[in-house]
């Protein structure tokens, strides 16, 4: 299994529907990629048949940190061959999981595009500190930070409805606990757990496997550089304000990750206001349409009655 | 921001983010400000061309904006709701403490004073402002409250 000794995701997950799963083209392309003996003439055809795709393959090969010093600009072929699978990987999950994750985490209470936009702000967040840590590698770290959430779909289904405020039996006010806990005790498994046997299930690399089941609590005995980057930018993340739902501010930071990467408070703060531009940025050039608000933007205005809550 | 009583004007999922809304019952001109971090000097660049993410540049902006649409200072009710903390925290980063510690000291340095607030803790909380009378609610770990309402 890989992912935990002690629950069987299998019968855990068996009596699903259907498990949560990446669209199309980006299941083909990653599965392809993931093996070492990746066909490019294979995997060329999938990129060009997917327009969004090919454009930000294009643009990154590129752009002024691929291409610097190149004389000609390059060809879908060219670009392929340029960015190497780590980034392939990277693009065809940014450019295709917004689909897969823009309605999860319903029984969070979150709106919809909220967990998408969460996954999209901690995915450039690991990046960000991937690049000036140079412990690991960027775009696994982007690719970790953006499926770190996926277990959240599953339960989605799992809880059959059920609000996640509802899971907590022994809620004592102003004595909270962490909600993977809560989650633990509602379900056997918590949704880093679930992520990272979906991640597994989807062909991730294992660093990204590692990384998501690992994003609320990174090992302290072997450490982990993609595991306590992700962890980080996931709080990041919460502090710039994505992401929350019924679980709230309920996911602590460790310590000892936080003094590894390095985080103070200048730093996060920065981080934040970089991950919300991010993530606005991408929105407005995918042109979506999530409800969620955000910070800085403004509240958004309703007919009276029938408010919409949370 | 807007005068339009038929309408309220809402925020989602508030965490260590503040939500403040002002309303002017007179005029009904009611608005509200959804900020993210205390001070823009830590990104100067986001600050300038967002300031709403900021206490200390929003802030300012959110009155001037109501004061344009007609709003009388002296009639202002004030509220605010946010400002969680993660949980465990141990004190190093404290960004909620901090965005309600900004707002205080914001609203003192201008004498302006809260009606309400529901700031702190670890929980999640959306807020809603009626522009029909000013009432202010939030919802949070699956209840609603009203945090300020007119006298009856």
């Amino acid at each position: 299994m890989g992912t935990s000794g002690l629950t069987n995701f299998d019968a855990l997950l068996g009596g699903l529907e259907r498990l949560p799963a990446l669209p199309a083209t980006a299941a083909r392309a990653i599965s392809l990629l993931s093996q070492g003996s990746s066909s490019a003439v294979e995997i060329e055809r999938i990129f060009r048949a997917d327009e969004g795709l090919a454009a930000a393959t294009l643009r990154r090969a590129n752009s002024a940190s691929f291409a610097a010093g190149a004389k000609r600009s390059f060809g879908l072929k060219d670009s392929i061959a340029r960015l190497g699978n780590r980034v392939l990987m990277r693009l065809a999950l940014e450019q295709q999981a917004s689909n897969t994750l823009r309605d999860g985490g319903k029984c969070y209470g979150l709106e919809r595009g909220a967990l998408w936009r969460s996954a999209l702000g901690g995915a450039a967040v690991a990046e960000k500190l991937a690049q000036e840590l140079g412990k690991a590698d960027p775009d696994l770290c982007f690719s970790a930070g953006l499926l770190r959430d996926i277990g959240k779909l599953a339960i989605d289904s799992l809880s059959h409805g059920e609000r996640a405020l509802a899971w907590n039996k022994v809620h004592i006010p102003g004595a909270e606990r962490p909600f993977v806990d809560i989650e633990r005790e509602r379900f056997g498994a918590d949704h880093a757990e679930i992520g990272a046997y979906l991640a597994e299930k989807w062909s991730m690399p294992p660093e990204i496997v590692i990384a998501v089941r690992h994003h609320h609590q990174p090992p302290d005995n072997p450490t982990s550089w993609i595991c306590d980057i992700v962890h980080c930018a996931d709080c990041i993340a919460r502090w710039a304000g994505m992401g929350i739902g019924d679980d709230g501010m309920c996911h602590p930071l460790s310590p000892r990750a936080r003094d590894a990467v390095g985080i103070h408070r200048e730093r996060v703060e920065a981080m934040a206001a970089y991950a919300l531009d991010f993530v606005n940025t991408i929105e407005r050039d995918l042109q979506t349409s999530g409800n969620g608000t955000a910070a800085g933007g403004p509240p958004k205005t309703q007919q009276n009655p029938g408010r919409k809550c949370a | 921001m807007s005068k339009e009583p038929g309408k309220s004007i809402v925020t989602y999922a508030l965490g260590s983010c503040i939500g403040v809304t002002i309303f002017d019952p007179a005029s009904k001109v009611g608005g509200m400000l959804h900020f993210m971090l205390p001070e823009g000097k830590t990104s100067p660049e986001k600050a300038a061309a967002n300031p709403c993410m900021f206490a200390d540049a929003g802030v300012p902006l959110l009155f001037q904006k109501a004061y344009k649409l007609g709003a009388d200072r002296a009639k202002l009710v004030i509220c605010a709701a946010g400002g969680a903390e993660i949980l465990a925290e141990d004190g190093h980063f404290r960004i909620g403490a901090r965005n309600r510690t900004m707002l205080r000291k914001l609203f003192w340095q201008n004498s302006l004073l809260l009606a309400a607030d529901d700031t702190g803790g670890n929980h999640s909380r959306t807020m809603t402002l009626s522009l029909k009378d000013g009432t202010v609610t939030i919802r949070s770990q699956g209840k609603e409250a009203v945090l300020w309402a007119p006298a009856a």
